[in-house]
């Protein structure tokens, strides 16, 4: 089965948002927040992982609004139970 | 009796009295004390996310924040994928239930792979972890009791109630009398927890952020990794968010809401909403904990951070109102799972193999029997064994999540065979066991949890390479493949 393109799409940003918020990205950012803790009066740890979490989501909600693969057509079509032996 | 102990009262007979309602409309069959009879976006996304989060959404999570500091936000990715799961697997279950009929994922593995055993071990496993997270609701209800009736109410006092109620709504109204308390109790925990978090702060601070400055000033250590305590390494990180994210969408109160959605526009939506709703119910729960070292620095119990600062800093009224959002997240979990597995013993051992010519309402009622069942072993767990929420959590879910790769496996890969489910889920729970009970070990500082996952994944692609496909697994995903195919 052939992939859509969107669909594609959103399993790339999906997958750079976990890697973000996991090694070896995140011991990086660990670096950083040792020396800059707080970020606008905020861990800036909890910041950059927050970032990450929206991105995710965001990612989520649009290819719920914007995928034909996922535009649930399927509603229209009827399942015809199948009898188990 | 005091002003809180009357609002939790009054709390939990509002329940009951949904719940009656719900049951007014029960149609005493076993369809749809599974299913709830379809449900609608907005019940169905509040009742996945109020059952996701548990007790620890209250007490877990903020007594971590409290102990071992900012590191505990590993949560959002245990918050942000489940929504996606539930649509991305979720979608595919939903099918395979209008079509085959499942309305278990015991009942679809053991068809899937045309084994009986199968089935069976899948049974077995969810029930057995299903124990100690229902124990952990009932840990979470008695420390609230205790904390709320300033420790008049025991501990096991606490306990008892919680399964009194529990047995109660799930009895009443069956899968849409849980889903409809769920729904309520899902916006009440919500507000508890955002609005409850934020009066704390802004009553002791200026601004969160302030907050924050002053935790800053106590311990620095708790505003990066691994933490004043060294338990939030990477190793820790990521076995705590692989095991609770896939382990979590392995639980029969979970995979029961797959089947639930009335149609994939409802399922899509509901996975959607529940991704905005788990994420953001945390905002200020960073905040609670830190500052928790401020106000209350030499607090014993970590998981009852929350509520104490409830209780010393807002009016009891609020307060005790916040703290039954923390009962209604311990409860929405507690009736779900006992529900779930109640619901499996019901269609996945008694008809299957006790009783073939069951009717509806025979398996009605025998799901209702074992409701009493789980929720007594279930608080006796919680007696005797007390142990960190956090803890309990991680190896619940480590316990399911072992099915994970044979589960998964059957929804999208044809070479899937009987011979590597079986093996790959019996070695992946011993593993679990092995390395929690007996050795009582963390190879390289991953979690048991994580080592059975990927032992279960491993062995099960080793053993289907080598062995005869399962021939039904091959139709059912094109079936689901035929379905899913976007014309173009």
């Amino acid at each position: 089965m052939k992939k859509q393109k969107g669909v594609v799409w959103f399993f790339i940003i999906l997958i750079l948002g976990v890697l973000m918020v996991n090694p070896p990205i995140l011991p990086l950012v660990n670096q950083y927040c040792a020396a800059h803790p707080m970020t606008f009066g905020w861990p800036t740890l909890f910041l950059w992982l927050e970032f990450w979490y929206i991105v995710m989501i965001a990612d989520f909600l649009v290819s719920a609004i914007k995928l034909k693969a996922w535009d649930c057509s399927q509603d229209s079509r009827e399942i015809k139970p199948v009898k188990r032996g | 009796m005091n002003i809180g102990l009357i609002i939790l009262i009054v709390y939990m007979l509002v329940l009951l009295g949904i719940a009656f309602y719900a049951s007014k409309r029960d149609k005493k069959n076993i369809k749809d004390f599974a299913t709830g009879g379809g449900l609608g976006i907005f019940v169905l996304t509040l009742t996945f996310s109020a059952t996701y989060h548990s007790a620890y959404a209250f007490m877990g999570a903020g007594g971590f924040v409290f102990k071992n500091g900012v590191g505990w936000w590993v949560n959002g990715l245990w918050t942000v994928l489940p929504g996606v799961l539930f649509w991305i697997w979720g979608r595919r279950f939903w099918f395979l239930g209008k079509k085959y009929g499942y309305i278990s994922i015991a009942d679809y593995a053991s068809d899937l792979y045309e084994s009986n055993a199968m089935g069976i071990l899948v049974t077995v496993i969810t029930m057995v972890f299903t124990v100690p997270y229902v124990a952990m609701q009932a840990i979470g209800c008695s420390y609230i009791f205790s904390t709320i009736s300033g420790g008049k109410l025991s501990y096991t006092v606490g306990a008892v109630l919680f399964f009194v109620i529990m047995v109660l709504l799930v009895w009443m109204g069956g899968m849409k009398g849980v889903a409809i308390t769920d729904a309520a109790q899902g916006v009440f925990m919500w507000i508890g927890l955002v609005i409850g978090s934020l009066w704390v702060i802004r009553v002791n601070f200026p601004s969160v952020a302030a907050g924050f400055e002053a935790a800053f000033k106590v311990s620095p250590g708790l505003f990066t990794l691994p933490g004043p305590n060294g338990v939030c390494t990477m190793q820790d990180w990521l076995s705590r968010w692989i095991v609770i994210t896939f382990g979590m969408m392995m639980f029969p109160h979970i995979t029961l809401r797959f089947f639930a959605g009335k149609n994939l526009r409802v399922l899509k939506w509901s996975a959607v909403f529940s991704s905005v709703y788990l994420t953001s119910i945390y905002i200020f729960t960073p905040a609670i904990g830190l500052v928790g070292n401020v106000l209350m620095p030499n607090l014993a119990a970590a998981d009852t951070i929350f509520p104490e600062l409830l209780l010393k800093y807002t009016p009891v009224v609020f307060a005790s109102l916040v703290i039954a959002g923390a009962l209604a997240a311990a409860m929405s979990t507690g009736d779900s799972q006992l529900h779930a597995v109640s619901t499996m013993v019901s269609t996945d051992i008694y008809k299957k193999y006790l009783k073939k010519d069951a009717s509806e309402y025979s398996m009605y009622r025998v799901a209702k029997i074992f409701v009493l069942v789980f929720g007594v072993i279930s608080v006796i767990f919680a007696l005797v064994n007390p142990a960190m929420l956090s803890d309990i959590l991680t190896l619940a879910n480590g316990g399911v999540g072992c099915l994970v790769p044979s589960i998964i496996g059957a929804l999208y890969w044809k070479r899937s065979s009987k011979a590597a489910a079986i093996s790959s889920v019996l070695i992946g729970e011993a593993v679990m066991v092995l390395f929690t009970f007996i050795l009582k070990i963390a190879p390289l500082g991953f979690s048991a949890g994580l080592w059975s996952m990927a032992i279960a994944a491993a062995v099960f692609l080793a053993v289907s390479l080598c062995t005869q496909p399962c021939k039904h697994t091959g139709e059912v995903i094109d079936s689901i493949n035929e379905f899913f195919a976007v014309e173009a």
